[in-house]
């Protein structure tokens, strides 16, 4: 009996507090603002402590959200990590692949000249570096010089016996005509200053951020990736902003090739195959030479005439 | 001491589930419901509600505090006499 009217007890007051609270919620969604307006200011202590753990500088605040920032990173970077290692398998595999077909081609890797880095750009003006190999060892104006094998730095400007000067790619002034991987467009290259060249495109050719830039007349060199758009609906062009992916401030040796290894264009080749046919059927020993006559007679044996002379 | 720990626990359910620190949060709301009275998580509830606006549509957390307590009310005599026993 006792525990019959219990057990009715607790099932009464169970249904009244379902009941009270059935009642304030549907008082509270009839007067929402009202109610919302109480219940802010009487959670406004957990609103501080939110705001204090959240946004605060103090030292216990600062410490969680750095720890928890900080392991989200590590967890980002593993990721990464286990790409680029999946990647690596693949370079490798097709730089391989590459060597085997120099090997074909027979291009000799050993026309490569290894140079120190002597000056740099914040040494130097203008995007220039200095390399302790000159005439001496080989090297010519006009020889591209690579780092890392395949990216292209810049070009021989001047040699002297026994250091030269490499003028950077992104050097104000210089231009070339490279090819952009993705889009799959010829672009013209020019150097901004910096260490940062930049290439120009139509609006509407779909470059996008990390597309290779290559340079095919210099042995398909890599120059480095668009790391920044600027494409102003507005403009008839856009421009793909590249800088050095390596860092010039840590750069202690470069490869020096031959001015051979800069390929030349159809045009220059049949301007200079023209030149060629054009002066070969001169022969710069033999001159026309031009005999005066006077009024007075001039003996001239009849006999030594030859058809082209005349009396 | 039982009601430090309760208003301890109490106001540890609110920020825990302000700082969507869920497990925390859902860990001390089955201890809250065995030890102390559940109806307090409606009130509990309630104040969410409001202070995230959920008044404008409806308040599902308050409806679901409503729920939980109805659940523990049937449950709760359960396993207290069989860890008593």
């Amino acid at each position: 009996m006792k525990m019959r009217s219990l057990h009715q007890r607790k099932k009464r007051k169970t249904l009244q507090v379902v009941v009270g609270a059935l009642i304030m919620v549907a008082v509270a969604v009839l007067l929402p603002k009202f109610f919302s307006a109480v219940a802010t200011a009487l959670m406004y202590p957990v609103h501080a402590t939110s705001v204090w753990l959240n946004e605060s500088e103090d030292i216990i605040p600062l410490f969680f959200r750095e720890r928890r920032d900080l392991a989200k990173e590590i967890k980002k970077l593993e990721t990464d990590l286990v790409a680029s290692g999946s990647k690596e398998l693949t370079m490798r595999k097709m730089q391989i692949e590459n060597n085997r077909l120099r090997a074909l081609l027979r291009i000799d890797e050993s026309s490569y000249i290894a140079a120190a880095v002597i000056a740099r750009p914040n040494q130097l003006p203008y995007d220039l570096l200095q390399i302790d190999r000159g005439s001496a060892h080989g090297v010519e104006v006009g020889a591209p010089v690579f780092v890392a094998g395949d990216v292209v730095l810049g070009l021989v400007v001047h040699t002297t016996l026994n250091y030269s000067f490499v003028e950077l790619l992104s050097s104000p002034g210089f231009t070339a005509t490279a090819y952009v991987l993705g889009p799959n467009v010829i672009a013209p290259l020019e150097g901004m200053g910096g260490g940062v060249s930049r290439i120009r495109l139509p609006q509407g050719v779909p470059l996008r951020e990390n597309d290779l830039v290559i340079l095919p007349t210099i042995q398909s060199g890599v120059v480095g990736v668009v790391s920044y758009l600027e494409q102003e609906p507005t403009q008839p062009e856009q421009y793909g902003y590249i800088p050095f992916n390596v860092p010039i401030a840590s750069l202690h040796y470069v490869n020096v090739g031959q001015v051979s290894l800069i390929s030349k264009s159809s045009e220059q080749i049949d301007e200079t195959v023209r030149m060629w046919v054009r002066t070969s059927l001169d022969v710069s020993d033999l001159e026309l030479q031009t005999a005066s006559s006077t009024a007075s007679s001039t003996e001239v044996e009849v006999d030594n005439l030859t058809p082209n002379q005349s009396l | 001491m039982k009601l430090v720990i309760g208003v301890g626990a109490y106001l540890l359910i609110i920020i825990s589930f302000v700082q969507n620190w869920l497990w925390l949060c859902i860990a001390l709301v089955l201890f809250f419901s065995l030890r102390y009275p559940s109806e307090l998580l409606i009130v509990m509830a309630w104040l969410i509600d409001g202070y995230f606006g959920n008044f404008q549509t409806w308040p599902w957390l308050t409806t679901l505090a409503i729920g939980w307590f109805v659940l523990v009310e049937y449950f709760k005599p359960l396993l207290l006499t069989r860890f008593s026993n």
